[in-house]
């Protein structure tokens, strides 16, 4: 007998993950979120097979080459140039453009990667508990000791200035931070009586973490993992913009900035742009953030006010 | 029982340094290129490089040299600038004040904006000023730091010339003028400090306002500010003091760029400009330093929560 | 008609959801007169809580009053602004809030938060107001107030923070008391105390009382007059001497019949449940489960109409009558297997769980002693019987429970399951054999898998060549539900069906023994009696072993062939169900049996209200572990501890009975025989089995 009303029907309840949808979906801003960070993530995928694969062909025949300097420096915005160019003679707009494959390259793979081993760690720590536990989140903790960016820019000096080396660089500055996260929620979600009960069952470990246990710690991992992407796009910017970054002739919106930053009266667009393309950007990952974690929070569900 | 509680919270942090320490030496040492060559430049003579090794000890297996630096550290001694005619400790020295300075003026301009905006915004939820509050925590929090230092200089110094962009004098010298020149860098970190610290206060306070003992306050007839004030706050601003001790963090990560924005003369500069010049001893004193100064507020943020939870601290 | 002091008229509250609008609570009519003690009773969705928060005006941002009228003394607490409830509340009328934990603000001192109400409605000094505070503590019953006023929530008991609540509460001198559930987070014995102590009060102070339960003995034993609440309405209204005794409402009649009680009767079940608040059916609420209902019932709401003192809402009470509150039938001595093997023995088993917080916690000195949760028990299942184990907080009873079947490692000590040591078992055999059903049904299953995913890796365990799909409607049709229910979600079911699903979960494998821990204390008492009739069931078309856990002596009584009671982390008695209600032996079996509050308001019982609190686990005292509350203590209690011995078809451990004393070294495994260790021979004049009838 499952729960009917008065008329019989069956109660058609939705399951977690519509519950989710619906209620991100009802959260305005953070479909906006979604929509500017599809953009931006589309953009960077075509850019980046364009840059991989099609050897900039597919820009060119569109726009303008971000490479090469034929146009006359220091020009404001105008029709032919929609961003004005730069101080090489560069399309700006074109440059921005190219920019988003980096950002998003940086900010998906570092975060992803990120967020797998570091939740694997986390969830088994607060799983285990004893021992384990304690040894991980040492670790953990020496590795959040350091201020997040200071250890990026040591880690790059160390490995070297290049995308794949930033790339590593935020995703070891950023296993700790979903390991601890995860390692919480592991921990309550311990306590639950189904995890107990699953053990009276005599499941085996493996069975017991990956089946009932992380599926349940899923939610505030999501919400950090979608801060932290908007975290690594500043991230990836900063050491661009102290040079410690993506090296050129790659272009990249942080190194775009401070091209700009010497020019900030006499040529204020060469900064604007793109610092404005790194801001939506964020802000679109930041929504989405939010929109999730509101979604995912039981308590903030529901409720009007008379 | 006190004594005990911030006695064991000491000597957890002890390995918390250790560790540091050692990663930060690994970081440095797995650095590409021979830091001696680069001193010594093209014309070097092998002997010269072997020489030269030998007395910074480059020939020790890495232990012994962590060991070395170890000691040294503990002594005070954080070894010689490589590119720079003078000891790291001096160096560092000599640039701790003024990104300690400008910390203390972000953290302190963020507070005061943060905590009441995340208060009222919680009190008042849903209204404009709710709104308000949390789309401009949305917007601090986006803005990356570099660029809105830029568009301040860009407003406020060259276009209006109302402050100064950047240049540290030092508050025991000229107070007033410290202030000028530190207030653009200090609103440009601070305000994605205030973003983070205006939400947390709002979640935190909207938490504490749904509880079952502020309706048992109600109840006993007090008014609302007594409730507010006496049952609400308090116990609110407790999480949002961890929150802050925590992003501390990002606070230093933050005066990396901005003290380059600035040509603000402190430890982020002098980490930018040693990796620059491959300057790896100051690097690794000056990243050692700035971590130890993390981990060691983070325990004091734990240690203060402690004393003012009575949950914790009257166990 | 005498004035009354509150009188509540056609209350309707209602709340804003993600659903639209919904009515907590309908029409909700009574009044209270001076000096009166009204009960409000009634399950969950019935709506009792948000009638006293309505009252107070005390409800959520997303709740409002949509029609009906307060008036308290004269005055329209409907119609007053906040300023001027502020005023009111705490002064004229006050609240005892349900749980303590939550309800007194963490951050402040106990003596602040009583200090701040007096000074709010009184101009009186702050230390005048601390030394009233201080005796008010007095007055409340908490030991030390001196020290106490200084501490804060967290270091009190539960019990001494309800105290303080009921401190808080009377402070002002109000005429109207509110009492939420003041005792149902609350052990037996405590609420006894808490229950007398509010009796007292407001006798003394001529204060009026309503006091909001579920539990139908508490209002039978404190209250004049009661309302019956169902699904937002009151269905009937009157003297508990009346409603009670003769109830006229199929659900009044059908709850108090299908409430488990501690007399010698088998509860006669409600069928169906409570319908949620957003769902309420056309005409009347009850109509759906009501035996009596005919197509009228279905149309209108019946509205309350009195019937000599009292006043029903049913349109077909005139035909229907009184009903009888007691079933007929007696109980059914389940099958006794007579004595026959132990399936599952636990000699001297010791567990202790650290205090530490982390491993440096453990090894520095100066931390906390281990909570010694199970302190050297015996005990053991026969073959086919049901045990019951009772106890309160820290009784143990749910540890041992998990140490049986080793969900949790024991410290030391043996256990045997089927006459071998658990080590000589192999995993896979143990965990199929003896198998757990777990206590609180929001918990128990994973909130992401479906029913039959649940029930699949179970059955999948068990044997891998299954038909599975035919096995999981097997299960569920056995445990009563619908086999369509293997698409749902936990979150979809009710309480009463997720417990369901939790004891098809432990089928699933086939086990033999089933240890349940505490598996109806979550669930509403109508629901409570369907749960414990399928396990009933089950056991007998199974020929299973249960080990029965609960601090619910109606319910124990209502299941178990054998009791075993446990204090402090040991057992103090063991006996059959029968006799050992009838005639305890141990003091602390006794006054557990008197805390039990009867549903019959006729029933006279004399209470045992032991003093004191449970000892903390940590500390636990010297000598027989209850001799700091025991009302029979004899000097002797503190200094040695009285071994389990066997006594008059039972065993016991108290010196009122034997002069066996426990050796008190820790693991070494010895068995019942205590007397090994005593030098004198001190002859006790050995009593009889003394206590009540």
């Amino acid at each position: 007998m499952s729960s009917e009303n008065a008329s019989g029907q069956r109660d058609a309840r939705p399951t977690g993950l519509q519950r989710t949808w619906r209620g991100f979906r009802s959260h305005r801003l953070a479909l906006a979120g979604l929509v500017v960070v599809s953009v931006v993530t589309i953009v960077g995928l075509v850019t980046y097979i364009d840059d991989t694969l099609l050897k900039n062909t597919l820009i060119t025949s569109i726009y303008y080459s971000p490479f090469e300097p034929r146009f006359v420096p220091l020009q404001g915005p105008s029709v032919a140039h929609p961003f004005g160019t730069d101080t090489l003679g560069r399309d700006v707009l074109a440059r921005t453009i190219y920019g988003a494959k980096v950002s998003i390259q940086v900010a998906l793979t570092a975060v992803l990667v990120a967020a797998t081993i570091g939740s694997l760690l986390g969830v088994l720590a607060g799983y285990a508990g004893g021992y384990t536990e304690t040894v991980l989140m040492r670790a953990v903790d020496v590795m959040l000791g350091f201020p997040a960016l200071v250890l990026a820019i040591g880690l790059v000096a160390a490995l070297g200035f290049s995308l794949t080396n930033v790339i590593i660089a935020l995703g070891i500055v950023y296993v700790p931070q979903f390991a601890r996260i995860a390692r919480s929620t592991a921990l309550s979600v311990s306590n639950e009586e189904y995890v107990d009960a699953a053990k009276a069952m005599g499941y085996s470990t493996p069975h017991i973490v990956f089946r009932e246990v992380l599926p349940n710690c899923l939610s505030p991992l999501l919400v950090q993992a979608s801060l932290l992407m908007a975290f690594a796009i500043i991230a990836e910017a900063s050491l661009s913009f102290l040079g410690l970054g993506v090296q050129p002739p790659t272009p990249t919106w942080g190194q775009m900035v401070s091209d700009g930053s010497g020019y900030l009266t006499s040529a204020p667009w060469i900064s604007l742009f793109p610092g404005s393309a790194i801001f939506v950007t964020v802000l679109g990952f930041n929504l989405i953030g939010d929109g999730l974690r509101d979604a995912l929070d039981p308590r903030e569900n529901a409720e009007r006010r008379f | 029982m006190r004594f005990r509680y911030v006695a064991i919270r000491f000597l957890q942090t002890v390995p918390v340094l250790f560790g540091v320490s050692v990663v930060v030496f690994i970081i440095i040492h797995s650095a590409p290129g021979d830091p001696v060559v680069n001193m010594l430049g093209i014309e070097a003579t092998d002997e010269n490089i072997a020489e030269l090794r030998a007395a910074y000890g480059l020939n020790d297996p890495l232990y012994i040299q962590y060991f070395n630096w170890l000691t040294g550290i503990l002594q005070g001694n954080l070894g010689q600038s490589l590119t720079r005619n003078r000891s790291v400790t001096a160096l560092i020295a000599s640039r701790l004040p003024a990104t300690l300075f400008l910390a203390a003026a972000s953290m302190a301009i963020a507070i005061v904006i943060a905590i009441p905006a995340g208060i009222v915004s919680a009190v008042k939820k849903g209204t404009t000023s709710d709104y308000t509050v949390t789309i401009g925590a949305l917007t601090g929090v986006s803005i990356p730091n570099f660029w809105l230092g830029l568009v301040l200089i860009l407003v406020f110094a060259r276009t209006f010339s109302v402050f100064p962009s950047g240049n540290y004098i030092s508050p025991t010298e000229d107070p007033a003028a410290a202030l000028r020149h530190v207030l653009l860098p200090a609103v440009t970190i601070g305000t994605a400090f205030a973003a983070l610290l205006a939400r947390q206060t709002r979640s935190s306070m909207l938490d504490n306002l749904n509880q079952e003992y502020v309706k048992m306050a109600k109840s006993k007839g007090l008014s609302s500010r007594k409730i507010f004030i006496r049952h609400a706050l308090k116990q609110a601003l407790l999480p949002v003091i961890t929150v802050a001790g925590l992003q501390f963090g990002y606070l230093l990560s933050a005066t990396v760029v901005v003290e380059q924005v600035f040509a603000w003369p402190g430890m982020g500069r002098l980490i930018w400009s040693s990796v620059q010049q491959q300057d790896y001893p100051t690097v690794q004193g000056a990243v050692l330093i700035v971590a130890t100064l993390f981990v060691l507020v983070n325990l004091i943020v734990d240690l203060t929560y402690s004393y003012l939870d009575p949950r914790v601290s009257a166990s | 008609m005498p004035e009354s002091l509150l009188s509540v008229e056609d209350l309707t509250t209602e709340f804003a959801t993600a659903q639209g609008s919904i009515r907590a609570i309908e029409n909700v009519s009574f009044d209270l007169r001076s000096g009166e003690r009204l009960g409000i009773v009634g399950e969950s969705g019935s709506g009792k809580s948000v009638t006293a928060r309505s009252i107070m005006r005390l409800l959520d941002d997303n709740g409002r009053i949509a029609d009906g009228s307060v008036e308290l003394d004269g005055r329209q607490l409907t119609d007053l602004s906040e300023r001027e409830l502020t005023d009111v509340r705490g002064s004229e009328i006050a609240m005892i809030f349900q749980d303590p934990m939550s309800s007194l603000t963490p951050v402040l001192t106990v003596g602040k938060q009583i200090t701040e109400t007096i000074l709010e409605h009184r101009d009186v000094t702050k230390a005048k107001a601390r030394k009233e505070a201080i005796e008010l503590l007095e007055r409340v019953r908490i030991g030390d107030p001196e020290s106490i006023i200084d501490d804060y929530p967290h270091q009190l008991s539960g019990g001494q923070r309800q105290r303080v609540l009921i401190a808080i509460a009377i402070s002002c001198d109000p005429s109207v008391l509110i009492a939420d559930e003041p005792t149902t987070a609350l052990d037996v014995t405590i609420e006894a105390q808490i229950l007398d102590l509010l009796e007292d009060l407001v006798r003394e102070r001529e204060m009026s009382l309503v006091q909001i339960t579920h539990d139908l003995g508490v209002i039978a034993e404190t209250c004049d007059r009661v309302a019956v609440m169902y699904a937002g309405r009151i269905v009937e209204k009157g003297p508990v001497s009346e409603v009670f005794v003769e109830p006229r409402h199929p659900y009044t009649g059908g709850l108090l019949r299908s409430t488990p009680r501690i007399a010698d009767i088998e509860p006669d079940l409600l069928a169906g449940n409570v319908p949620d608040p957003g769902q309420r059916p056309e005409g009347c609420n009850f109509a759906p489960r009501c035996a009596y209902a005919t197509e009228e019932c279905h149309l209108e709401d019946p509205p309350l109409d009195p019937v000599g003192a009292r006043e029903v809402a049913c349109i077909r009470t005139e035909s229907i009558g009184t009903l009888d509150p007691i079933p007929d039938e007696v109980r059914q001595e389940s099958s006794r297997p007579g004595d026959g093997d132990a399936i599952v023995e636990s000699e001297s088993v010791y567990k202790e769980f650290s205090s530490a917080d982390s491993l440096l916690d453990r090894f520095l000195p100066g931390g906390d002693p281990p909570v010694k949760a199970v302190d050297g028990v015996d005990i053991s299942l026969v073959q086919g019987e049901t045990l019951g184990l009772v106890g309160e907080s820290g009784s143990g009873k749910t540890t041992l429970g998990r140490l049986l079947l080793e969900l949790t490692d024991r410290t030391d000590g043996e256990i045997r399951f089927d006459g071998r040591p658990l080590a000589d078992v192999p995993d896979a055999e143990l965990r199929q054999r003896i198998q757990f059903v777990f206590q609180d049904p929001n918990s128990s299953l994973n909130p992401r898998q479906t029913i039959g995913t649940i029930l699949r890796y179970a059955i999948e365990k068990h044997e891998t060549t299954a038909d599975t799909e035919a096995r999981i409607a097997e299960l569920l049709t056995e445990v009563g539900l619908d086999p369509e229910t293997r698409h749902e979600y936990p979150h979809q079911l009710s309480g009463g069906q997720k417990q369901r699903v939790g004891v098809a979960r432990a089928l699933a494998v086939d086990p033999d023994v089933i240890v349940a821990d505490e598996p109806t204390s979550a669930l509403d008492v109508s629901v409570q009696g369907q749960l414990l009739d399928l396990l009933d069931e089950i056991k007998r078309d199974r020929s299973l072993s249960m080990i029965f856990i609960s601090h619910d002596l109606s319910v124990i009584r209502h299941i178990a062939d054998r009791v075993a009671v446990m204090y402090l982390g040991r057992i103090v008695e063991v006996g059959e169900t029968r006799s050992l209600f009838k005639s305890p032996q141990h003091p602390y079996t006794e006054a557990l049996l008197s805390a039990v509050s009867s549903p019959d308001p006729q029933m006279d019982t004399e209470r045992i209200v032991l003093e004191g609190e449970i000892p903390d686990p940590k500390r636990p005292p010297t000598g027989c572990n209850f001799v700091t509350r025991c009302p029979e203590a004899m000097p002797e209690c503190k200094h040695r501890d009285p071994e389990l011995t066997a006594h008059d078809g039972g065993k016991v451990a108290c010196f009122l009975h034997h002069d066996a004393t426990r050796s008190e070294t820790t693991g070494a495994g010895d068995l019942n025989d205590g007397s090994a260790s005593r030098p004198e021979a001190d002859n006790q004049p050995t009593t009889d089995g003394g206590g009540e009838s």
